[in-house]
């Protein structure tokens, strides 16, 4: 019956394969004619970023410029409430809201609409995401639960990062940046104007930089040191048929190769990624329509892990979205979607069989204005996953293929109110329920440790289900408009009703880990902000983030939750020359260190609180050209126990035709 | 009309007036020619763009000089090339086919004739002028102090024909 009426949904779907995505907006515009960032990423209708009810940080392409950084973990920690853990040289985690740990995230991340985030092990690679800095017109941090636009696991925030328009934005650039630890990285990106109101970017980029930064240089770790080195190339075309429609077409390929540590266990892997999307959207008579499908290959063909050894994995991704946006007289907005997902994943030695997630969602949102200076968001979304398996598993496995014939479903809700109190002052208030989806690796994963990390079993569970979260945010928004600056204070409460942990059962005559759902836990937080920019003369800005993580059960959560953070910035420009200077600190916290011993032995150790500094300098001589001179961070620093993060200097030469 | 836009006008109108207040603003007329590449069918290439004016206002007739002169000297939306034609008011009928317009300040002798040109020549009127938004005679109302503000008289806009697309409509205020 359910798959009959997952079949039914799926099929309602396929027709109207019509969503609202990032890419088929048309920002530069919108941005030209209201002078200040709009989007479409905070509740799934157009708007302008000051107007949004949610919580929202947006960094632009001129922050994005001016910031010195590499990638995009580095830029998103600038913000309030972002956190890293870095597990190798330039591969990081990154947590909102206070839930940062190795290899889970719950953050949703998509890059022009397109979810890269893995659902497989429900994390995010950002070394494979094929985007290079130069390309993004904005990165969109949204905070707290948005499932209810964006699905399952979007439960402590979005990222969505939007590149320029290969029609309306042309970009020109070569970069290469040189620095120690061996770093050479290159990138150029060219767009060509193939017809009127046709255009494509095409993008190539190759980053290397010799492994640093293990703290625990013992042989058996050795053994796994890796150059993390990455290639990339992607391709973004786009079409205007006409004044109210467009047609989309991107298509991207990274290799990655790295060293990764997880609470000191060591893995070498490599990751291949393709992924190709399409989309259309068109002023209709009934509204903005749009369809996209995308579908995207993981395949990493080798991964050593010091715990279980040798694995390949291989991850299919296809997903339909569509969407319908209309407005019902002068105050009522309305956005429809429709979602469809499936995806299968094997790797044999540490996963049963083959698994796959099909899932179907409708969502409906409802933006009402009550007044000129009060408007309320209301949005739900249903979604229903199936989950399953098929293909032969080992003789231990305690699960037959039947096992998971199962489903999990649910409701999400965003409920939001924005008061224009005074010219200057903004209120927002916002609720919202979230879902967080267990990965398909949690249902299905199967194996057995090393001897020397204890011999034991591991099951997954097909009995996990969806956890809800909660998240209450109240905000103020002020602008000083003689300081040219805007101050913002946010106060949030989130409840996570269960998470994903692991205790010992008796299986036969031997010991297994299998996974369960167990306690949840509640989160307090502050935030403060204030931010002043300019391309000319003085920049600067800082915010504070106050968090406690209160756990039911001590999973290592709240340990790893930094209570106080602290990012400044203040930067000058001055004719040809720009000068900056990013300050963080970040509170103690504690991680977890394994050793592989017979019995494991774990212990949980004290990370130190760090700050760090990463000043730049830029000089460009002639227009196209600028000549860029960084210190990541002037002293080494660990954010996690096996890792630590030593100074990097580079030099940066960049084209811009 | 529900009541509570008996209040929200005036405050609306407040947002679209502030700023100088006589005379329409090198950002307003950037934010009025911009206006137009948001029709559902907007202007293409080499387009007449009527400045109507009252030429028995010496005020009017300023302020319609330096928006022409703004359109000249490079303020231009993304898909058209806009050549300013100086409208006396009292003459519109002179100038079939108008079908993109700028109001300027002071026409206010006019508007029921502005009104009556555009709903005949399906003509999208603009300006920064409230009084203009006020007595229902213009399309869309501007400001650019302290920030943007685009209105659409909805009921304006359906007698001329007029639609926009529908992410436009959903970014600016309509009653």
């Amino acid at each position: 019956m359910k798959r009959m009426l997952f079949a039914a949904v799926s099929l309602f779907s396929l027709p109207l394969a019509v969503s609202v995505s990032a890419q088929e907006f048309d920002y530069g515009n919108y941005e030209a004619l209201f002078g200040e960032p709009v989007t479409v990423s905070a509740t799934g209708k157009p708007e302008r970023v000051a107007d949004s009810p949610v919580l929202m940080d947006l960094i632009t392409a001129e922050d994005i410029r001016r910031s010195g950084a590499r990638d995009i973990p580095t830029l998103v920690h600038r913000l309030a409430g972002v956190d890293l853990a870095h597990s190798a040289a330039g591969v990081a985690d990154v947590g909102i809201g206070g839930y940062i740990q190795p290899l889970v995230s719950r953050v949703m991340v998509l890059i022009n609409g397109r979810q890269v985030y893995f659902d497989a092990f429900g994390d995010v690679f950002w070394t494979t995401l094929p985007v290079e800095l130069e390309e993004i017109r904005q990165i969109e941090v949204i905070r707290g639960p948005q499932s209810a636009l964006y699905g399952f696991n979007a439960v402590d925030g979005v990222i969505n990062i939007v590149t320029f328009d290969p029609v309306d934005d042309p970009i020109d650039a070569a970069r290469v940046r040189v620095g120690n630890h061996g770093r050479r990285d290159e990138a150029a990106t060219t767009t060509q104007r193939l017809a009127d109101g046709v255009g494509v970017r095409m993008t190539a980029a190759n980053d290397h930089v010799d492994d640093y930064g293990m703290v625990s240089k013992v042989p058996v770790n050795t053994a796994y040191s890796k150059d993390p080195n990455r290639r990339s190339v992607s391709f973004d075309a786009a079409a205007k048929l006409s004044d109210a429609s467009r047609l989309s077409l991107e298509a991207s390929h990274t290799d990655v190769s790295q060293r990764q540590i997880y609470s000191n266990l060591f893995f070498d892997l490599r990751i291949k990624t393709e992924a190709v999307k399409g989309g259309y959207s068109a002023d209709t008579g009934i509204g903005r329509l749009s369809a996209t499908a995308s579908y995207s290959d993981v395949d990493m063909p080798w991964v050593q892990a010091q715990p279980f050894g040798a694995f390949h994995l291989n991850d299919r991704t296809a997903e339909l979205q569509a969407s319908d946006l209309f407005k019902l007289g002068a105050d009522d907005s309305f956005r429809v979607g429709l979602d469809g997902r499936q995806g299968k994943i094997d790797a044999p030695g540490v996963l049963s069989g083959t698994l796959t997630g099909n899932l179907a969602a409708g969502s409906l949102m409802w933006e009402h204005q009550l007044s000129s200076e009060l408007s309320t968001v209301n949005a739900v979304r249903y979604d229903y996953f199936k989950l399953g398996r098929s293909g032969s598993s080992p003789a231990y496995d305690i699960f037959t293929n039947a096992d998971f014939d199962r489903s999990n479903q649910g409701v999400s809700v965003n409920s939001s109110l924005l008061d224009q109190v005074a010219e200057d002052d903004k209120l927002r208030l916002s609720f919202s329920r979230g879902l967080k989806l267990p990965s398909l690796a949690n249902f299905g994963e199967l194996g057995r440790y090393q001897a020397s990390y204890s011999g034991l079993y591991f099951f997954g569970n097909p009995d996990l289900r969806a956890s809800a979260v909660y998240g209450y945010q109240a905000g103020w928004d002020h602008q000083f408009r003689d300081l040219g600056a805007t101050a913002r204070m946010t106060v949030f409460h989130d409840m996570t009703m269960s998470h994903i942990g692991t205790v010992y059962k008796q299986v036969g005559n031997s010991l297994a880990q299998l996974i369960e759902m167990t306690t949840g836990s509640v989160t307090n937080g502050l935030e403060l902000g204030l931010e002043h920019k300019a391309r000319e003369g003085w920049n600067w800005g800082g915010n504070y983030t106050y968090q406690r993580l209160h756990e039911h059960h001590d999973w290592g959560l709240r340990n790893a939750t930094p209570v106080n953070k602290l990012n400044a910035n203040i930067g000058y420009g001055w004719g040809e020359w720009e000068a900056d200077l990013y300050g963080s600190y970040t509170s103690a916290t504690k991680g977890m260190l394994i050793t592989s011993t017979v019995p494991l032995r774990s212990q949980v150790v004290e990370i130190k609180g760090f700050t760090t500094l990463s000043p730049r300098i830029a000089w460009r001589p002639i227009e196209p050209l600028s000549i860029e001179l960084t210190a990541e961070n002037l002293w080494p620093y660990q954010d996690t126990v096996p890792q630590k993060m030593e100074t990097s200097y580079y030099l940066t030469v960049k084209v811009s035709y | 009309m529900r009541w509570w836009w008996a209040f929200v006008i005036p405050f609306m109108l407040c947002l679209v007036c502030a700023g100088p207040g006589q005379a329409t603003t090198p950002n307003e007329l950037k934010v009025a020619v911009r206006v137009f590449d948001f029709l559902t069918v907007p202007p293409r290439g080499p387009t007449p763009l009527a400045v109507i004016f009252d030429g028995q206002n010496k005020a009017s007739l300023e302020d319609a000089l330096a928006i022409q002169e703004g359109l000249k000297s490079g303020v231009s939306s993304a898909k058209a090339e806009l050549l300013p034609v100086l409208v006396d008011a009292r003459h519109l009928d002179e100038f079939p086919d108008l079908h993109v317009g700028v109001v300027a300040f002071g026409t206010g002798a006019y508007f029921d004739r502005i009104l009556g040109y555009a709903i005949k020549n399906h003509t999208v009127t603009i300006s920064s002028d409230p009084s203009c938004m006020q007595s229902g005679k213009c399309t869309v109302g501007i400001g650019s102090s302290p920030r943007v503000e685009v209105i659409i008289n909805r009921a304006v806009a359906a007698s001329c024909g007029i639609e926009f697309s529908e992410a436009f409509r959903m970014m600016v205020r309509e009653f």
